[in-house]
């Protein structure tokens, strides 16, 4: 858990040049956010043409009726030739890749670092070694290289093949949760071993409920990336189209109501917002106090 | 005999625990391992053999160091290369000397409790929150339809369209990516030890005398890994381009990584494979070495926290 500066501050110039610097930065983050949400509850074939700036005069629900159904619309390639994918198959394509890829993830990093951090044995330090490697290492051009291995496997463009892609070990993540296994007592182990529990029960009942508040931040933080991620399912998985995708789409090469209808767009923008938002006010605490790259160090 | 009985007892039950941990490491860790062998070293190896063939139509063939040979020629003569790679430099100048600071020097601000820090920090996550493609739609709403309404004889369009574009978003992807790593540098900060604060406080420290010699020491490990990160990136960042216009940017406003990402996505052929695998095995090597050297010298001569 992050600890709360205690000490107090005085105010000066340095202070007071970041705080108008955030001021700023602040205003131009929020104030096209509100304005684009605003825009959401305007006609966009006639009001739209000539205020763009001001409030609705009449306020209109269409635009997100139409978010939500037909506003985004790719043709995927199928067995049977081909088929137009709509804005809630892809809200499901979504939720279904993004908790996929989040557990799946998720449950390597633990079970890695849990190994790592918990054990004495010979890989032990090559593992650790090679997650630092990985992330320094600057290997370009690979991209290639790992879509033919995908064709090669029978992989490429399937829900299991990105599945087997996101269930890498390396990473922060490990890091993170390496520095969290280590900081629990071995005590708690060996009480559990003298009451007779296995390594899978010390693990999953015992060690992990002990590390539940760094699982549930980079839970909801890889969820938020997994959602707003649409490169892994651009490259690999063309079948399957997420909101993200869509919303590349409709500004880029897009023939749907969101390219052509600039508040039903903005509208796709922010139902595809919902869930990550959703998140963020339920769960901002845990979120911003729990990430620390103690394994950096 | 009691004492041998109960050495053989405790020295079974030693290599009977043994074997079990044995086991159950091998259950955890078999697949991530596979997976890593597979997605990681497997396909880097076969990158490295796909530099050396060619694709014929039907199949990759050899052809010895033609594609090495292709793509030194052509970043030593084609003007167009020259002009992708100084974009790169320019790119890379903005991340590296502006947002890199800034985001420390922001991460500090907020670590000292500035007024309205949480709401500041609630900000500046929105950005990782929200996707990218978001304030993309709305930042080319904005700049396409919104001000040209407002301002209605200027040429504010072609920020997006003319000679103007590229550092238009380049601009907007400093923008976007100024909080990415605050959150980290602010984790860092936060393990400070308050007593060191109050003993450089008490002795005079100013603001930035603390920032310089207390900070910085102690955060200098996340600095090292996300300098380190940022020059591994160098080739392969194409910031918001491929956002913004996809694969119809123009040449003249393409970066190297920018160029070989839509090489390999824009033709459904696996004919350019090999030019960008040997054209990426040579950047590799240029980044390697300068990562490395990077390392050594952050590491040797960058302030230690004693």
């Amino acid at each position: 858990m992050a600890k709360k500066n205690k000490i107090k501050n005085n105010k000066n110039i340095f202070t007071w040049i970041i705080f108008g610097f955030l001021a700023i930065y602040s205003i131009s983050v929020i104030l096209p956010l509100l304005w684009g949400f605003m825009q959401t509850f305007k006609d966009g074939m006639f009001e739209w043409e000539f205020n763009k700036f001001g409030f609705p005069q009449e306020w209109v629900f269409d635009n997100y009726i139409i978010a939500a159904t037909t506003a985004l619309r790719i043709y995927v390639q199928d067995g049977a030739g081909g088929h137009f994918v709509y804005t809630p198959e892809m809200i499901f394509n979504s939720l279904l890749l993004s908790i996929s890829w989040t557990l799946v993830s998720l449950i390597s990093h633990m079970l890695v670092a849990y190994a790592c951090a918990r054990f004495k044995f010979k890989l032990r330090g090559i593992i650790y070694g090679t997650v630092i490697v990985a992330m320094l290492l600057p290997i370009v051009g690979s991209l290639p290289s790992s879509i033919r291995i995908m064709k090669l496997l029978g992989l490429y463009d399937t829900f299991l093949g990105t599945l087997c892609m996101k269930a890498s070990f390396t990473g922060t993540h490990f890091l993170v949760f390496y520095a969290a296994f280590k900081s629990v007592d071995m005590a708690y182990t060996e009480a559990a071993t003298i009451d007779g529990a296995n390594n899978y029960q010390i693990m999953l009942k015992i060690i992990f409920p002990l590390v539940f508040s760094t699982t549930m931040g980079i839970l909801i933080l890889s969820f938020i990336a997994c959602w707003n991620d649409y490169y892994t399912q651009m490259i690999y998985l063309q079948s399957m189209p997420t909101i993200a995708y869509g919303l590349f789409d409709s500004q880029s090469y897009g023939d749907s109501a969101a390219s052509s209808v600039t508040t039903v767009r903005l509208a796709v923008c922010f139902v595809a917002c919902v869930p990550t938002l959703i998140l963020f006010t339920l769960f901002r605490k845990k979120i911003m106090e729990n990430i620390v790259v103690g394994g950096v160090k | 005999m009691n004492a041998a009985m109960k050495n053989t007892n405790h020295k079974d039950n030693f290599s009977d625990r043994k074997r079990k941990d044995s086991i159950f490491l091998f259950t955890i860790l078999v697949l991530p391992i596979l997976q890593f062998i597979v997605f990681y070293i497997i396909v880097n190896f076969n990158s490295i053999l796909l530099a050396f063939q060619k694709y014929d139509g039907k199949d990759f063939v050899l052809f010895g160091t033609g594609n090495f040979s292709n793509f030194i020629s052509d970043i030593a003569k084609d003007p167009t290369m020259g002009i992708r790679i100084s974009n790169t430099f320019v790119q890379f100048g903005l991340s590296f000397l502006i947002v890199f600071p800034l985001s420390i020097l922001i991460s500090y601000g907020l670590w000292r409790n500035i007024p309205c820090s949480g709401l500041f920090q609630v900000v500046l996550y929105l950005p990782k929150i929200i996707s990218h493609m978001v304030f993309i739609i709305l930042f080319r709403v904005i700049v396409e339809d919104l001000l040209p309404s407002l301002i209605p004889d200027s040429d504010i369009i072609t920020l997006l369209q003319g000679d103007s574009s590229f550092m238009t978003v380049l601009l907007f992807s400093v923008w976007l990516s100024l909080s990415g790593h605050m959150v980290l540098y602010l984790g860092s900060m936060s393990s400070i030890n308050t007593s060191v604060i109050e003993y450089g406080r008490l002795d005079g420290l100013s603001p930035i005398g603390e920032f310089l010699h207390i900070v910085v020491p102690a955060i200098w490990p996340t600095i090292v890994v996300f300098t380190l990160t940022q020059f591994g990136a160098f080739f392969t960042n194409y910031g918001e381009f491929y956002n913004m216009y996809g694969s119809k940017l123009q040449d003249q406003y393409q970066t190297i990584g920018y160029y070989f990402f839509v090489m390999i996505l824009k033709n459904s052929s696996e004919v350019n494979y090999p030019y960008a695998a040997a054209g990426g095995l040579c950047f590799t090597v240029v980044a390697c070495g300068v990562t490395f050297l990077t390392k050594y010298l952050m590491e040797h001569f960058g302030p230690s926290e004693e």
